[in-house]
């Protein structure tokens, strides 16, 4: 393993630890109040937003909830970006494609990534008539690599450019945009940029990037690539490092907000949660208005609560 | 457009940060379509400005008066660095760290829930009252004053912000421009809810540097807790009131009966806002009217706080929420009753059914359901004698955020619409995606100095606007109009809408809640429980 090998490998781990700790962080965070906001997908039998409480009694009834409506409203957001179709319509149109660009790159990488690890244990198909010539299983994988790795770039370069635009131009966008927004995009299209070029004068089958990847799983010795592959897997060590501390990590904290937050409607019925509306209840409580009144947090939120003000 | 504003200015001296011009409002339609739809807005007095910090927009909901001296201003900012502070603290916000985190972390400021706030469109598309101006606000105070990183860390992220007192007070008020009404939520693609941010600040100002407007604290959830209710209502004046709203009701129906008040084992505690007995008692007449026709079992209570459903800690301090939420239940517990009925406030419903729902625990877990749904019931079951043809006139239904956006309630009372009103229309938009009707998060009762004039002239405009859009082509005063609104606050902020607008004398527009509907149709009652203008109650037909 050369050290830009071993470097992109420790970026792969900060970066999945990185997201681990966003997601355990998010998991972790105390039972809040419920702050669900209706249509609930998984009401079921309630596609105009209704809620069991329309039902009299209702905590006598067996809760429907449907799976299905909520996985429906999820695909849609994930592959379509519906919210953003119905709700601004041109900010959909430079940012929908920049993100797909995004899913294709992320799955040209596992792509890479699988034939990297296929050619550590077995051979490696080298370009199209190698792939060829090694049976139909890696030709497949050599043609769905270059499929999604030239279309990823190609939408990310052209949807990435339209953000940036977009934002430039329109001062409603521009008004609250930090530098750290403009160089999150211009690092992405940075990122896409050099790959395509690379690809473009170095590297058109990609073999020298498997190749690059399948030196992370040989034993045997490093065999030297060229400085463009190696930089371009630099770069992008480089960004995934950097992308868990950024919002762009939101693919974590969608799951949250929607799962956690908007969607979370779950009576207090049982004893889950009567233990843990106990355990909140009796955290200390440390503001410090007048009418709170609590010098060194010795009242908890249940004997704040049986107080009169 | 509204002028451009950076989140820097806030910290600038002594000028009004923004003037509002009628001009720039979005249109209405006829016959508000001239200088009709912008009365002025007042400005505050001389001395009222040499007392009271304006210097957001001319308004002031928080009324805070101007620091004394540099010791005062630093304790401002002081206080509410430490407030802001508490509010990333497990322990004492356990309450909504894990949404205000996820609220603070991924915002793209794409501006996509700018186009769903019915007070940005209102305005102009003023920039400070954009959902993510506050929220950003505060993310870059965060990330400036508290988070690990340093300056150049936090100016690459945009946090260019100036803490003093000016930019602590601006913020503050600018949280009591937002009635929460969540729409902007719905709309993002992440899913975050800049409301939920602003309800955080206000928490930040009420519960660590004890400021909040009196209307919502001093005079609503502490004198709720002391003496019995947000208006002021002690029990005994409960009981006056509840013996003058029986005679009311047998001049108006024949019908006599006592309304039972503390009785024990009853099947339905019926709670509601307490601002209805004194400036809507109809409506806990008509209550009582259709629970009497049903032979249902209930109870009102006269204990403190149990007769008033307000919960106005909702809006901006989770402390007093507890406590009233804990004492609504408290009282339940006592009458050992079987469910709480909540009657038509939206907040209430909201507060004790939903938010409330991981407070009670244990013996104070009673169920809680909402009268909408008890009165779907009833209308639907048969058991009130009703003709639709005595509601003959236009109506339209506001569905109050609390109720139907946030609770997902949104058919019952539609159902009945249908059933008892012939002229029932739908506004557009409606449902979960209907505006706020502009007085939420307390809006509806903060009446002082020119802030009502704000409230009307841009929270509720969209709203005033959707009602003319429900009734165009009747607008005529000659033909009365029934804007249905199942909710307390909705209804106060309809009543200064219209008056603010000349609505009622200019275009016969009414407003009203929904079990007044119910009981205006029921055939075993000879009279109009509902009462127009003399001159405009609509005949009956034969």
């Amino acid at each position: 393993m050369s050290v830009s090998q071993g470097f992109c490998l420790l970026c792969v781990a900060v970066f999945a630890l990185g997201l681990a700790v966003r997601a355990v962080r998010y998991s972790r965070a105390p039972m809040h109040l419920r702050w669900e906001l209706y249509p609930v997908p998984h009401e079921a039998g309630k596609p105009y937003g209704g809620s069991y409480y329309e039902e009299p009694d209702w905590w006598r009834r067996p809760r429907k909830t449907s799976f299905l409506g909520d996985l429906k409203v999820m695909l849609s957001e994930i592959f379509l970006h519906a919210g953003l179709w119905h709700h601004n319509r041109k900010m959909w149109m430079v940012s929908y494609p920049f993100h797909l660009g995004i899913y294709c790159v992320a799955v040209f990488l596992l792509l890479l990534a699988a034939g990297g690890v296929a050619g550590a244990a077995g051979p490696l198909p080298g370009g199209p008539a190698a792939a060829a010539s090694s049976g139909l299983a890696p030709a497949i994988l050599h043609y769905l690599t270059l499929g999604f790795g030239l279309a990823g770039m190609l939408l990310v370069i052209l949807g990435g450019l339209g953000v940036l635009a977009r934002r430039l131009a329109n001062r409603d966008l521009r008004s609250l945009t930090a530098p750290a927004d403009y160089f999150n995009v211009g690092f992405i299209l940075a990122l896409a940029v050099t790959w395509f070029v690379t690809w473009l004068c170095v590297d058109p089958s990609f073999a020298l990037a498997r190749g690059f990847v399948r030196g992370v799983f040989d034993s045997a010795p490093a065999t030297p690539v060229p400085p463009a592959v190696a930089g371009e897997m630099v770069l992008l060590g480089l960004f995934l490092v950097y992308l868990p501390f950024t919002h762009m990590s939101h693919f974590i904290g969608k799951w949250f907000t929607y799962h956690h937050v908007r969607w979370d409607d779950s009576p207090n019925l049982g004893p889950a949660y009567e233990r843990k509306v106990a355990a909140a209840l009796n955290r200390p409580v440390g503001w410090s208005a007048p009418h709170i009144s609590n010098p060194g947090k010795k009242k908890t939120w249940a004997e704040l609560a049986r107080e009169v003000e | 457009m509204g002028k451009a504003i950076t989140t820097r200015e806030l910290a600038a001296a002594d000028r009004q940060l923004v003037r509002l011009d009628p001009a720039d409002f979005v249109p209405l339609p006829p016959p508000y379509d001239g200088a009709e739809g912008q009365p002025p807005l007042r400005s505050l007095t001389e001395s009222q400005k040499q007392r009271l910090d304006d210097s957001l927009d001319g308004f002031t909901a928080l009324r805070l008066p101007h620091p004394q001296n540099r010791e005062e201003e630093e304790q401002l900012v002081r206080r509410f660095l430490d407030g802001v502070r508490r509010l990333l603290s497990a322990d004492d916000n356990w309450t909504f760290l894990g949404p205000l985190m996820l609220r603070l972390d991924y915002c793209a400021k794409c501006q996509t829930c700018a186009e769903a706030c019915p007070i940005y469109l209102a305005s102009g598309r003023q920039e400070i009252y954009r959902p993510t101006f506050r929220s950003e606000l505060l993310r870059r105070i965060i990330k400036k004053y508290l988070a690990p990183g340093g300056r150049i860390w936090s100016g690459f992220q945009g946090a260019d912000i100036d803490l003093n007192w000016r930019t602590v007070a601006r913020l503050g008020e600018l949280a009591y421009r937002c009635t929460l009404c969540r729409r902007c939520a719905q709309v993002c693609p992440i899913g975050i809810g800049n409301a939920l941010i602003t309800r955080e600040i206000r928490k930040v100002f009420s519960q660590e540097m004890g400021l909040a407007p009196a209307e919502l604290h001093r005079l609503g959830t502490v004198q709720q807790l002391k003496t019995g209710s947000s208006t002021g209502m002690t029990p005994a004046a409960l009981m006056d009131s509840i013996e003058l709203m029986q005679e009311e009701v047998e001049e108006k129906t024949g019908m006599r009966f006592e309304w039972p008040v503390d009785r024990e084992g009853a099947d339905i505690l019926l709670i509601h806002n307490a601002g209805e007995f004194l400036s809507w008692p109809e409506n806990p007449e008509a209550f009582a009217i259709v629970l009497e026709k049903a032979g249902i079992s209930w109870t009102l209570s006269s204990e403190l706080v149990g007769y008033d459903a307000v919960n106005y800690g909702v809006w901006y301090d989770d402390v007093q929420f507890a406590r009233i939420a804990r004492r609504h239940a408290e009282v339940a517990r006592k009458l050992k009753v079987k469910k709480i009925v909540i009657g038509e406030c939206g907040h209430a419903h909201k507060a004790l059914t939903v938010v409330a729902d991981r407070i009670l625990g244990g013996e104070f877990n009673i169920p809680r359901e909402s009268c909408l749904t008890l009165l779907d019931h009833l209308v639907s079951s048969g058991r009130l004698q009703l003709d639709p043809r005595r509601n003959d006139f236009p109506v339209t239904l506001h569905d109050p955020c609390n109720i139907v956006r946030l609770m997902g309630i949104v058919e019952p009372q539609r159902r009945i619409l249908r059933r008892i009103a012939p002229g029932f229309r739908e506004m557009s938009p409606s449902g979960t995606q209907n505006y706020c009707c502009g007085g939420g998060s307390g809006f509806a009762i903060m009446d002082g100095l020119n802030f009502p004039d704000w409230r009307s002239g841009v929270a509720g405009r969209m709203k005033f606007k959707q009602i003319l859009e429900a009734f165009a082509g009747e607008l005529h005063p000659s033909v009365p109009k029934y804007v249905c609104a199942p909710c307390s606050n909705c209804k106060g902020q309809l009543r200064g809408l219209l008056d603010y607008f000349h609505a009622t004398r200019k275009c016969g527009i009414y407003y009203g809640g929904l079990v007044e509907l119910i009981v205006n149709a029921m055939a075993d009652i000879e009279q109009p429980f509902i009462t127009f203008d003399a001159e405009l109650i609509p005949a009956v037909p034969a």
